[in-house]
């Protein structure tokens, strides 16, 4: 009987390379390779690394933003705050340089603790109150515009003050310090989701709610806590946006919603599954994609046209390749 | 005796879904008014009245795939689509008003049966099928602009800016819409299936309904009605304006939360999302008056749909008992 199953083990291993491209991860590696080679046949300059690490600098603010809504659509819920969260969370930021002339530190930490406030309020709607989250991250979405515009008098603020220019124009290694953070957060957030208990929590709630109930897992708690996830990596993006300009506009952030959803659907994350790697190809996809249709010079609502298309199809896609999954392990 | 009875009738009457969206919104007027006596003048309810047909439309015709227990985002946009379509037409390829009607129309019912296919029957996540033409549609939507105004002057333009009964025509085709989708809704077996598809998928499918069928149909609407509601906002302008329904998709499920669709499926009623849409405006139209600043009219309309919301389960959990 064992050596039947490690035999049956050896034979789906055996196939290995259709296994290895049902890999989420590698499904969305493709179409990055193909767009790449399809680019760089038409514009050689493309691949060149000035290039290329303007994408990898220009995915942070999008990135990290589709970070936090990975953690909250791995558990089966919905953000729409995610964009203007972090505008908001950017705009205090300018409020305590500009207005209260607070130092670095302090700024950061109200930015940070403004979008996990946000995260927070979602999170206690949709979990003590029942409200669906996706309505209340609307609702939490037009708070957070309103107040973001009122308090910025729609003017932009400027964080000269702060003396971030040189940790701005640092470039080691090739990047900005910037994606620096956003790749250590998005290897923490990996490691978080795969090897931690909070992680394996996350997963079986989105899964299958009431089965994790009663398994004796605190789902309200687990989804608070993505949550404020979300919220802190919205007021990350605010922070980047912020610190990228120099200043604090209340147009930071605008559809950054949509984007991140696109991303995280793009790389693959459901309800109970995904991981944070596919996020980070999703983003780099969506990345590649924008600046790839820019330096071909395609018309700029075209391009709107042909990220709904990508969106779609690679969202088909990968509804088949868990179709053709669940058929080989049903085998 | 007589009186206990009209008791019971005023008492179910306040108990109905309409009657909880009507109350705030008449809480909201008379508040406003005893701050500010002009907020209650026939100039400014008809400047609010201007502006609600739009609007309305577009929520009329997202409420089906709500009432199906989907959702449907990309209705603003397919508003401005059809309605760039239909002036496009006009201007560049000298064609008369109706046909170019009919093809914005036309589109507006392809867009919905693509959103459609994607949802019910590839299985794709309604909200990311919808965002994926949402963002084709509103790409779309500038291609037809070769940097010039798509002017079209016409009698229908004129025909559409004389008063009838004191309102634009606008408000009379709202009207229209509304009464034909309240009888459909309420009275009809095709209503009654339609919200049982919403309420009990499972169930319906059980009772011999094409449940796949229907929320097809409930996004063909959906699309249909936004086309409407575009090509009347811009013979409105009487010129093409690619702008046109950035932002409506989520004003007009406001609208809808608030008039008491439940996101749930399966419940609501066109007189709900017409009083719902209502009262968002005039709400906002109120903080005005009140001397808050314009631009908290946004962080308004999030905290009513919000409080909407958490009213409905309240009376829902307070319901199930009884």
């Amino acid at each position: 009987m064992e050596k039947n199953v490690v035999n049956n083990k050896k034979v789906s291993s055996g196939k290995g390379f259709l296994d290895f491209l049902l890999m989420p991860e590698i499904g969305v590696l493709v179409p990055i390779l193909v767009l790449c080679v399809i680019t760089t046949t038409l514009k050689p300059n493309f691949l060149t690394w000035k290039y290329f690490s303007s994408i990898l600098m220009g995915c942070i603010f999008i990135g990290v933003e589709s970070i936090g809504q990975a953690f909250v659509q791995i558990s089966g819920e919905v953000d729409l705050s995610v964009g203007y969260a972090g505008c908001l969370s950017g705009i205090m930021m300018g409020v305590a340089c500009g207005f209260w002339h607070w130092g670095l530190v302090p700024c950061l930490l109200l930015s940070l603790v403004t979008g996990a406030l946000v995260g927070l309020i979602n999170g206690l709607c949709v979990c003590k109150l029942g409200l669906s989250s996706w309505i209340t991250t609307l609702a939490t979405q037009f708070i957070c515009k309103g107040l973001a515009v009122t308090i910025s008098q729609g003017e932009p603020m400027s964080i000269t003050e702060l003396g971030t220019s040189t940790f701005n124009r640092a470039r080691p290694l090739g990047v900005s310090w910037a994606f620096l953070i956003f790749l250590f957060l998005l290897i923490v957030s990996d490691l978080v989701l795969r090897n931690t208990k909070y992680g394996y929590k996350l997963r079986a709630v989105g899964g299958n709610q009431n089965a994790a109930v009663m398994a004796g897992i605190n789902a309200d708690k687990i989804k608070i806590i993505a949550f404020v996830l979300c919220g802190l990596f919205a007021a990350c993006g605010g922070i980047f946006d912020v610190i990228n300009k120099a200043s604090a506009n209340s147009t930071f952030g605008d559809g950054r919603e949509f984007r991140t959803i696109i991303c995280v659907a793009i790389g693959g994350i459901a309800g109970g599954s995904g991981s944070m790697l596919g996020v980070g190809f999703g983003v780099l996809l969506f990345h590649v994609l924008w600046y790839a249709l820019r330096i071909l010079s395609v018309d700029t609502n075209l391009q709107l046209v042909l990220i709904g298309a990508v969106l779609v199809l690679s969202v088909v896609l990968d509804i088949q390749r868990k179709r053709l999954e669940a058929r080989r392990i049903a085998r | 005796m007589a009186k206990k009875n009209q008791d019971s009738t005023l008492h179910r009457l306040l108990r109905t879904d309409e009657m909880s969206v009507f109350i705030p919104l008449l809480i909201i007027m008379a508040i406003t008014t005893i701050f500010r006596p002009d907020f209650l003048t026939v100039k400014n309810f008809s400047a609010i009245f201007t502006q609600i047909p739009f609007i309305a439309i577009v929520a009329l015709g997202v409420s089906f795939p709500l009432m199906t227990g989907n959702i449907d985002i990309s209705t603003g946009r397919v508003a401005g689509f059809a309605g760039i379509i239909m002036a496009s037409l006009c201007y560049e390829h000298g064609w008369s008003i109706f046909p170019a009607m009919m093809i914005g129309l036309i589109c507006g019912v392809a867009v919905g049966t693509v959103n459609g296919i994607l949802v019910v029957h590839v299985g794709v996540p309604a909200f990311v099928g919808t965002m994926g033409t949402l963002y084709m549609v509103g790409g779309a939507r500038y291609l037809f602009i070769h940097g010039y105004q798509l002017n079209f002057s016409n009698s229908w333009v004129d025909f559409f800016d004389k008063r009838i009964g004191g309102m634009l025509p606008y408000f009379w085709i709202m009207i229209l819409l509304y009464v034909i989708v309240f009888i459909l809704i309420k009275f009809t077996l095709w209503g009654r299936r339609i919200r049982a598809v919403g309420d009990n998928a499972e169930v319906a499918a059980l009772a011999g309904i094409n449940v796949k069928r229907m929320k097809m149909i409930a996004y063909i609407l959906s699309g249909f009605f936004s086309a409407i509601s575009g090509i009347l906002f811009t013979l409105d302008l009487g010129y093409g304006l690619p702008e046109t329904g950035d932002g409506w998709e989520f004003r007009a499920i406001a609208g809808c939360v608030v008039g008491g669709v439940s996101l749930l499926g399966g419940k609501g009623s066109p007189l709900g999302i017409l009083i719902g849409v209502t009262l968002i405006q005039v709400a906002e139209s109120a903080i005005i008056f009140l001397g808050a600043p314009a631009t908290m009219q946004i962080a308004i309309r999030g905290a009513l749909m919000a409080g909407a919301v958490l009213f409905d389960i309240f009376r829902q959990k307070r319901k199930v008992p009884a």
